[in-house]
Formats: structure tokens, C-alpha cells, sequence
């Protein structure tokens, strides 16, 4: 057992894969061929920007569709896949396509809806760089103490990109948690989704769970 | 004179300056040579102005280098950057020819040093042929919005761009089907440059005087090169509209030229024809160096214009939003990345549009004013110099590592 938790933190070039989509059906192409971290990318970026308003839709698909394509039933589809129900990229990836292709199958025959000029879809990935922020907990009280000052992208980083991008069932927090006798926060914790909120919103929400 | 990093710990938080030097701790005493086509004008050699001295200071030894090119060069690499934005299609053997000679005669007079040499756009991009001789790691960075491109030059600029084992790109739309990774960085501004520093109201006063501007009456401004695809005429179209019934707006277009920007002449001519019989439109072509000029024309505008055709990036309405300026941008390019429309400012199509959103903002100063707060805090969080320099550094790692998606230092 490791009695310190090192908090670590993560900056990102973002990369252009190259493909772009105009319609659904080119999404859908792409979709399955791109690389798990494009898929990663657009179901996750948006939780790392600012946002002055509350966003429809956090998931790039579904953004796109719905903005550009107007296509509002498949983009309420898209956002509907619950991201805490994988622990694969592949898992995900294969719910994504099986719900485009539902609804390619629905409109058979009628013309595809194009995006205009200038907002065609765009697949990036990223590419994470991941260091210690120097700080640590050793204990319980430690541990939120720090959560309080760790910046977005560190909660980012041991909450979504440990999970699923590093393929780990839990976040890092509760398995340490655990590990300090601390269980029942951690339960709470692995209960929490925390797709359902901004970055600030999660740390407050954490951090509400123990005192 | 030069700003430290430390003073940036104000603006972008002390985490985020703590971290620039722990990732400089893993450039592991590489250095990086910038080379572009100008020292002066332009966002590029702005950016590198302050960039290069910041990365230094982060104990990352950064240089800066310019090619040689005749007027004839220039010319020619002046009309790539218009068939690269998808206009003008005068592209010739010729200039190819021309194009290649240039970059012979710098290959055999540069020195090219660095660990790691960043090429900015099109015109030293032919450097590459040395990448066998001497070894380094190479990355092209394209300022250029080539969404579009003109399809005979970049072919030609391709067979370039392949051999470098980056790209960088400043919007994914740019971006191109390349076998090698292509980076995402938006370009960025620099906070405390005389360009976008607080000033004294005393300072900002004397500017409007010597302008002879009325700060009493609204200003509308527009500041960028005299060049087509900012529009300049489309601008003073726009105020004419405006002017009809609010006879007491003012217009400002204001720039300067870049070495490499010989058909500005042309177009700065034409402004000031259709300018001529209004006193209340000032044409301006302010030289090299009056970066706190422009500062002081920016923060007493009520309206900030970048009427844009085409644009890179629009690094001109980035600055107004730093000054909390409520702006208007045409939608294209990088403008559409920062203009979130209606939140942070508003994004236009046509002559019409651009008068339509300068009534509303006359009229409407409290959206006004929330719109140029937004903006504001989304050039703090993405636009910001610092992000740039967090950005090369990370690059510089990148292309020491292998292909990972996750690298951890």
C-alpha cells in the first residue's frame, strides 16, 4: 500500500488527424477508423474548456450533429451514450458507431444533410504530457487539502484520463482512498458522474463529500 | 526592453509559470532556432519578438533567424499567400523558379544551428533541403489559413512540408492530409507588450489629439494591414451605412505594412480615395514600431472591427478582447474560433451585417460591455502568450519522443 498520493497533472497538444466529415455518413466512416484517442478527444475536450454558458452537449459528435447538421434527435442519441457505462475506448467507440448507424438505417433514402462551408467535422486527437505537481497527500485531510489547490486539468487527468484512457476501472482517488481506510468517501466517489458536471463544479463536489 | 517571465504570474496564475519550468526541465538543454521571412510587421514576427527572450528566460536556449529575399521574392511569396487563402490563381512556373532560387541562395549563406528549427510559413519552408546534411528535428509552423488552398502551389509547397517530422497548424481547418503529425496551436498575444499593456489615459489623450479624434463621439476601429482580404473598403462601406443616422460615429483604419506586403500600396490608396470626403474617417499608416499607438487607438474605440475576408488567425481581434473592446469579426478563419457569436462579440458576413452589429452595440452598451468581459477571460484562458510558449516547449519534447499518445516526464 502507498500511503502518499502523488498528484499529477497533464498539458496536451491537441493533433489533426487529417479527416474530416461533411455528413453523418463520413462521420460514421471515420468513426471507425480513427484511433481510440480521437474518440477519447471529442468525448472528452469539452470538459477541459470554459464555458460562459452551460453547453448543450459536451460530447464533439453530438455538438456537431446538432449544430451543424441540425440533425437534433441523432445528437440527443450521441449525448445520451453515459461514458461511465465503458472502460474501453473500443466499448464506446462501437456504442457510437452502432447508434449512427441506427439512425443512418432510419433514413434510408432520404438526402444527408450537409454542414456548411467552414464547420465541417475535424477529427484531433491528443497528445498528453503527464508530470507530478509536486503535491502530495499522506494522509486523508492531506489529500482534500490538496484537491482544493490542484488545478482543473490535474482532477482532469485522475479522474477521466486514468480511467479510461489509462483503462483504469476507478479513479485514481477512490483506489487510494480505499487503500487509507477511507472507504465509504470512495464509495461515494465511484458513485459520482462526473460527466454531469463542469471541472470546478466536480472538485467542489469531491471535496463536499468529506467535510 | 525586456519583460521577465515572473511578471506573468499576475496575469496567468503562479501555477501555470511553475509549470512552464518544470516542463522546461525536460527540454534537457536543447535549444530551438525560429526562422521566418521578416523581423518586423506581421503577427508572426511579433509573436517571436517576445517569445524568443520568454524561452530563454525559461533556461531553453531559443534564437531567431530571417531569410534574404529580393522585392521580387517578396512578390512572389505574396502571391502564395493569396492562393494559399484560396484567392488569385497567377501562379506561375516562374514564380516557382523564383521561389527556389531564393531558397538556395539562404541554404548556402544561413546558419542553421538549432536542436530543433521551427520554420514559420511558406517562404523559408524550402530550408528543409538541409535536414539530410545536418541532422536536427524540423517542424513547420503554417500562420496561413490553407483550408483552401491554391491546388498547383500546395503541391509544390507539399513536396516541403512531408519531409519536416512536424506540422503546426493554427486551427484544425487548416490542417491537411499529411503523413506527418500535425500539431494544433493557435497563435497568442502578448499581455504585457506596449501592444497590449494597461497605458495612461494621459497617453491614450495625446494619441486621440494627435489623430485628431474626438473622444466625446463613438470610435470605430479597425487595425491591420492594408491589404484585400481585411477589407478595409468593406469597413468604410459599413460606417457609411452606420454614418446615415449616427452622424457622430468616427472611423479608424489604422496599420502598418510588412516588408513582405507589397500590394498594401495599392489598397491603402483606394481607402483613402473613398475617405477622402469625410473628415470623421481617418486612414492611418502608422510605421514599424507604434505598438502603443495602436494600444491607445484600440483602448479608446467603442467598436472593434476585423472585417476579415480571410483570415489566419486575426490576431488584431484577440487585442481588442484583451481591452475588454466589444468586437465585431467577419466569420472565417480564426475570428470564428475566437468570437463565440453574441457571447464574446459577434461574428459578421457582409457589409450589412458588420453596420447591423455596430448599431447594436451603440445602442446596447451593458451587452456590449458583457460580451467585451467574455472576451476578455476566454483570451486569458486560450490566447495568451504563455499558453504559446507552454505549446513549443511541448513540441520540442514531442519531437524527441516516440510517437505515444501519453508521455509522461
Amino acid at each position: 500500500m502507498n500511503n502518499v498520493f502523488s498528484f499529477f497533472t497533464e498539458r496536451r497538444l491537441v493533433q489533426a488527424t487529417g479527416q474530416r466529415a461533411v455528413t453523418v455518413r463520413e462521420l460514421l466512416a471515420h468513426m471507425k477508423k480513427v484511433g481510440g484517442a480521437a474518440i477519447f478527444y471529442h468525448t472528452h475536450a469539452s470538459y477541459l474548456e470554459h464555458h460562459f454558458v452551460r453547453k448543450r452537449f459536451y460530447n464533439d459528435f453530438a455538438t456537431w450533429v446538432s449544430e451543424s447538421l441540425q440533425e437534433h434527435k441523432l445528437a440527443e442519441q450521441i449525448a445520451g451514450i453515459d461514458i461511465m457505462d465503458y472502460t474501453t475506448i473500443r466499448d464506446l467507440r462501437n456504442d457510437l458507431i452502432r447508434t449512427i448507424q441506427n439512425h443512418l438505417n432510419e433514413r434510408k433514402g432520404e438526402r444527408a444533410r450537409k454542414a456548411p462551408p467552414g464547420e465541417e467535422f475535424h477529427f484531433c486527437k491528443a497528445k498528453s504530457f503527464v508530470f507530478p505537481t509536486g503535491l502530495e497527500a499522506r494522509s486523508v485531510p492531506e489529500f482534500f487539502e490538496c484537491l482544493g489547490k490542484i488545478s482543473p486539468l490535474s482532477l482532469y487527468y485522475h479522474v477521466f484520463e486514468s480511467r479510461l484512457r489509462l483503462q483504469r476501472t476507478t479513479s485514481d482517488f477512490s483506489v487510494w482512498l480505499t487503500d487509507m481506510g477511507a472507504k465509504e468517501i470512495a464509495d461515494k466517489i465511484n458513485r459520482l458522474d462526473p460527466y454531469a458536471f463542469t471541472l470546478e463544479e466536480l472538485r467542489e463536489r469531491i471535496i463536499s463529500l468529506y467535510t | 526592453m525586456s519583460i521577465s517571465i515572473e511578471a506573468y504570474r499576475q496575469i496567468v496564475g503562479t501555477q501555470f509559470i511553475d509549470e512552464l519550468y518544470r516542463i522546461a526541465e525536460h527540454i534537457n538543454g536543447r535549444s530551438i532556432q525560429h526562422i521566418n521571412s521578416t523581423p518586423v510587421g506581421g503577427g508572426v514576427a511579433e509573436i517571436l519578438h517576445r517569445l524568443v527572450p520568454l524561452t530563454n528566460e525559461l533556461g531553453v536556449k531559443a534564437t531567431w533567424d530571417v531569410i534574404k529575399g529580393s522585392e521580387e521574392f517578396f512578390n512572389v511569396t505574396k502571391a502564395f499567400h493569396n492562393a494559399l487563402h484560396g484567392s488569385g490563381n497567377d501562379i506561375t512556373g516562374e514564380m516557382f523558379g523564383i521561389f527556389r532560387e531564393t531558397t538556395r541562395d539562404n541554404l548556402g549563406t544561413m546558419n542553421l544551428y538549432g536542436d530543433v528549427i521551427m520554420i514559420h510559413d511558406p517562404q523559408p519552408a524550402g530550408l528543409i533541403a538541409k535536414k539530410n546534411e545536418i541532422g536536427r528535428k524540423w517542424a513547420w509552423r503554417c500562420h496561413i489559413d490553407v483550408s483552401q488552398p491554391n491546388k498547383n502551389l500546395w503541391e509544390f509547397l507539399r513536396e516541403y512540408v512531408v519531409q519536416y517530422h512536424a506540422s503546426i497548424f493554427s486551427m484544425p481547418d487548416f490542417s491537411q492530409q499529411l503523413p506527418i503529425p500535425q500539431f494544433l496551436i493557435a497563435p497568442s498575444i502578448d499581455p504585457l507588450a506596449d501592444k497590449n499593456r494597461e497605458l495612461e489615459q494621459s497617453f491614450i489623450d495625446s494619441v486621440l489629439e494627435k489623430y485628431e479624434l474626438d473622444p466625446e463621439r463613438p470610435i470605430i476601429t479597425q487595425i491591420s494591414r492594408f491589404d484585400r482580404l481585411k477589407d478595409p473598403i468593406g469597413v468604410i462601406k459599413a460606417y457609411r451605412i452606420v454614418k446615415k443616422r449616427y452622424d457622430d460615429i468616427q472611423l479608424v483604419l489604422a496599420g502598418g505594412g510588412a516588408s513582405d506586403d507589397p500590394e498594401g500600396a495599392a489598397v491603402l490608396q483606394k481607402a483613402q480615395e473613398m475617405g477622402a470626403d469625410d473628415q470623421d474617417i481617418k486612414i492611418l499608416l502608422l510605421p514599424a514600431y507604434s505598438d502603443k499607438e495602436i494600444n491607445a487607438l484600440q483602448r479608446a474605440s467603442t467598436v472593434v472591427l476585423q472585417k476579415s475576408i480571410k483570415e489566419g488567425f486575426g490576431l488584431t481581434v484577440t487585442e481588442a478582447m484583451w481591452k475588454r473592446k466589444p468586437v465585431i469579426g467577419g466569420a472565417t478563419g480564426g475570428i470564428r474560433k475566437q468570437i463565440i457569436d453574441g457571447v464574446t462579440g459577434y461574428l459578421v458576413h457582409t457589409v450589412e451585417g458588420t453596420a447591423r452589429r455596430i448599431i447594436d452595440i451603440l445602442n446596447n452598451p451593458k451587452h456590449a460591455d458583457e460580451m467585451a468581459r467574455n472576451g476578455y477571460e476566454h483570451v486569458r484562458n486560450n490566447f495568451l502568450l504563455t499558453r504559446h510558449l507552454k505549446d513549443y516547449l511541448l513540441v520540442m519534447i514531442a519531437l524527441e519522443r516516440d510517437g505515444s499518445d501519453v508521455i509522461e516526464l
